[in-house]
């Protein structure tokens, strides 16, 4: 276990404890201002990974009749038959080049930037005499801006090292809620539609969970990892709106940026809910799938066509052979 | 940081892992706790006072080496953490601790009767929100407490330089408070009627903490009793130490000072004005070292020699007139308190040393002369708190709430015990 604390020290905590510190230095003495700048940078470098998880949340998206299909095919079958049920879903996302853990992959690894970032903030601004013998211990001996310690904690009239909760009017309720707001938007934009009701039901189970749970959370934290959730959520929903194709942000029954292309599709989509189809949520790329879907259904049944005919060939010969 | 659907429709688990994850990092919020552990033991007849790790002062009988069953203050919760070492004037005890849940802080100051542990305040001390990590000073009957910033006040001080009155039956404690520009971590160090004590931002006070006539601009405006000041521009969280009319103290930018008080005073005095100096002066022996690493411990003087330590491991010894070097040497791990000098004796050879603790471990013995290794007190624990040698054994509290002790001579181990709950230990 050890050997996973070195690694955390030195990879993680060390990198970050030290790169606030020069931000610092260089951005005026300015704790808020380094930890914006330091969330915007750790953002731009994620960008590939963000990309990547988009495209396999789409990509996870399209297959998604497919994979009902397989669900539904094996319902209430155990055993052998859930093996086949595994090996058939594997191959279809070997086939539409879906990696399971593709989308997860980038959350998990913000997931220990974001604690190691938490840490980092109070690790380099300590309130007791342990914390900042520690935190010298951190420094790289070539950082200048180890002489500059204690940094100043103060940004725009919040202290970034207590708690939100202590922060005075109106940061105490304004922090909170700005953090779940700009968690809400940047939810929003990366939820997918869906003509699946159970996963409907669950993505606007999280899309307003999530925001709650981040404001309520907030609350505890200490300021200076609101600014950072909150600066991060922002540059989240930039990276996304371009990532994503431009595609017009749906709020309270009104549609804002997108380009003309992206707005007409979204009319449409609306148009198309509006007009009662039966099929669920027909946007122009559920439509898609809907057509990829009722292709699967269409080869689900000349594949079981030609199941029928082998069988009834096999029966054939049997009668045969037993006429024989 | 995005929690977007890839087709798992168990949302409940990600609640869940979004949950634990929260739930840890706000568990995290503990770092902003005190933990303690660094007060330094204190010996008064044949009795060594500590606070422990629980931030309970507790009371050692040096003769049957066994803590006094029920004298310890408070008696029942501790402070939180107590990091001065106490202060025992005419069979009164005075300390100070403080715990912090978050960013709300609750201290105490506190004065107890050394016979039976009670308060001589009332049921308690004097609550005071915020954190009180530095030493007392006191000076004839005025008790002087440098804090932190106040939790219950917005006046934008930092800190501030708290004169309490401890004549007994007095009525009001509080007799006079200065704000000051930072944190005190330094403590407060008492010369005649003049208390010195640092900020964290990096400003040495030189105060005048003599009682004011009624009537007087001092009691009216305490801040005129500021004499001067010295700004360093890096913090300084450790104690000064004033010997033979200068002052030596270092700095988070791992500068070492010297100052000449006496110039300095003298110097006020002519002008009749504060001074608020920033440079020193060479021509009054002034100097500046460079340790190379953030200096947390107190300097020690002895024989126109300055020990200096640092929280790298380094020891140097520099000539006390000029600022120079004379030799370096160094020990695993942080020294984050004050060296000791002690004699020891080796063979029939009697000689000075520096018992010299060490942030990961065991009590360092280091020539005065040479810097040479001689030896080492092994605790086996971090120590961050001063060891104190008592007739013939060095007493070292360690960073897990016992304290060991240690022959001074032969440097082997003695005894042990639990300062929490005062069992034996190894």
């Amino acid at each position: 276990m050890e050997i996973f604390g070195i690694l955390w020290q030195e990879l993680i905590m060390r990198p970050m404890i030290n790169s606030l510190a020069l931000l610092y230095q260089l951005l005026f003495s300015n704790f808020g201002f380094s930890i914006i700048v330091f969330t915007i940078l750790i953002r731009l470098a994620m960008i590939p990974l963000t990309v990547r998880q988009t495209r396999q949340m789409k990509k996870m998206q399209i297959i998604q009749p497919k994979m009902k299909a397989i669900q539904d095919k094996y319902k209430g079958k155990s055993g052998d038959a859930r093996r086949q049920m595994s090996s058939e879903t594997m191959a279809l996302y070997k086939e539409a080049g879906v990696s399971p853990v593709g989308c997860l992959g980038p959350m998990i690894i913000q997931m220990p930037i974001w604690i190691g970032f938490y840490r980092a903030i109070l690790q380099t601004m300590p309130s007791t005499p342990e914390g900042m013998a520690n935190l010298s211990a951190l420094f790289y001996s070539w950082n200048p801006a180890i002489s500059a310690v204690p940094f100043n904690s103060q940004f725009v009239g919040l202290s970034l090292v207590d708690l939100v909760s202590a922060a005075s009017l109106p940061w105490n309720y304004v922090l909170p809620v700005v953090v779940g707001a700009s968690m809400f938007l940047q939810q929003k934009m990366t939820t997918n539609p869906t003509t699946d009701p159970r996963q409907r039901q669950t993505n606007q189970m999280m899309l307003w969970m999530m925001p709650i749970m981040f404001g309520a959370f907030t609350w505890q934290f200490p300021a200076g990892l609101a600014v950072y959730i909150l600066f991060s959520n922002i540059v989240g929903v930039v990276i996304q709106y371009y990532v994503g194709g431009k595609q017009p942000i749906e709020l309270f029954g009104r549609s804002f940026l997108g380009t003309e292309q992206t707005k007409a599709e979204l009319i449409a989509q609306r148009a198309a809910e509006v007009a009662g189809s039966n099929v669920d949520a027909s946007s122009p790329k559920e439509s898609d799938q809907n057509g990829q879907s009722e292709e699967i259904q269409r080869k689900d049944s000349r594949r079981g066509d030609r199941n029928r005919s082998r069988r009834n060939g096999r029966r054939t010969r049997r009668r045969r052979n037993k006429g024989n | 940081m995005t929690m977007s659907n890839c087709g798992s429709q168990k949302w409940w688990l990600r609640a869940l892992g979004v949950f634990f994850i929260m739930a840890a990092t706000i568990g995290c919020v503990n770092d902003l706790t005190p933990h303690g552990g660094w007060s330094s033991p204190v010996v008064s007849d044949n009795k060594l006072l500590i606070g422990n790790v629980e931030g309970n002062l507790v009371r050692l009988d040096l003769v049957s080496a066994n803590l006094d069953s029920g004298w310890s203050y408070p008696r029942e919760d501790g402070l939180g953490a107590i990091y001065s070492d106490v202060l025992v004037v005419d069979g009164v005890i005075y300390g100070s601790g403080y715990t912090c849940r978050g960013d709300d802080c609750e201290g105490e100051i506190f004065a107890v009767d050394n016979i039976d542990g009670f308060s001589i305040w009332g049921q308690s001390g004097l609550s005071l929100k915020t954190k009180l990590i530095g030493q007392l000073g006191l000076s004839d009957k005025t008790l002087l407490v440098g804090t932190s910033a106040l939790g219950d006040e917005d006046d934008g001080a930092d800190g501030y330089l708290y004169a309490l009155d401890v004549t007994p039956g007095t009525g009001s404690i509080v007799k006079w408070r200065i704000p000051l520009d930072g944190n005190v971590w330094s403590g407060v160090v008492v010369e005649g009627s003049m208390a010195y004590l640092s900020t964290m931002a990096g400003t040495v006070y030189a105060i005048n903490v003599a009682e004011g006539e009624p009537g007087d601009i001092v009691d009216q405006d305490p801040a005129s009793r500021i004499i001067w000041k010295f700004e360093s521009g890096n913090a300084i969280a450790g104690p000064l130490n004033i010997v033979a009319g200068s002052v030596y103290f270092g700095d988070l930018a791992g500068k070492v000072y010297k100052l000449n008080v006496l110039a300095r005073n003298a110097e006020v005095k002519s002008a009749e004005a504060n001074v608020h100096g920033e440079k020193i002066d060479l021509a009054n022996g002034e100097w500046i070292f460079d340790a190379g690493a953030w200096v947390w411990a107190k300097p020690v003087k002895e024989d126109g020699t300055l020990f200096v330590s640092a929280l790298d491991g380094s020891i140097h010894a520099v000539d006390d007139s000029t600022g120079n070097k004379i030799w370096s040497a160094s020990i695993e791990g942080q020294i984050v308190s004050s060296p000791i000098l002690f004699d020891r004796k080796r063979g029939q050879i009697r000689e000075r040393a520096l018992a010299v603790p060490s942030g990961d471990e065991n009590v360092w013995v280091i020539s005065v002369i040479d810097g040479r290794e001689l030896g080492v007190f092994v605790t086996e624990e971090p120590v961050k708190s001063s060891p104190l040698v008592h007739e013939g054994n060095l007493y070292v509290h360690t960073l897990n709430g016992q304290l060991k002790w240690f022959s001074v001579d032969d440097t082997t181990q003695r005894g042990c015990i639990d300062l929490k709950d005062g069992a034996q230990c190894n």
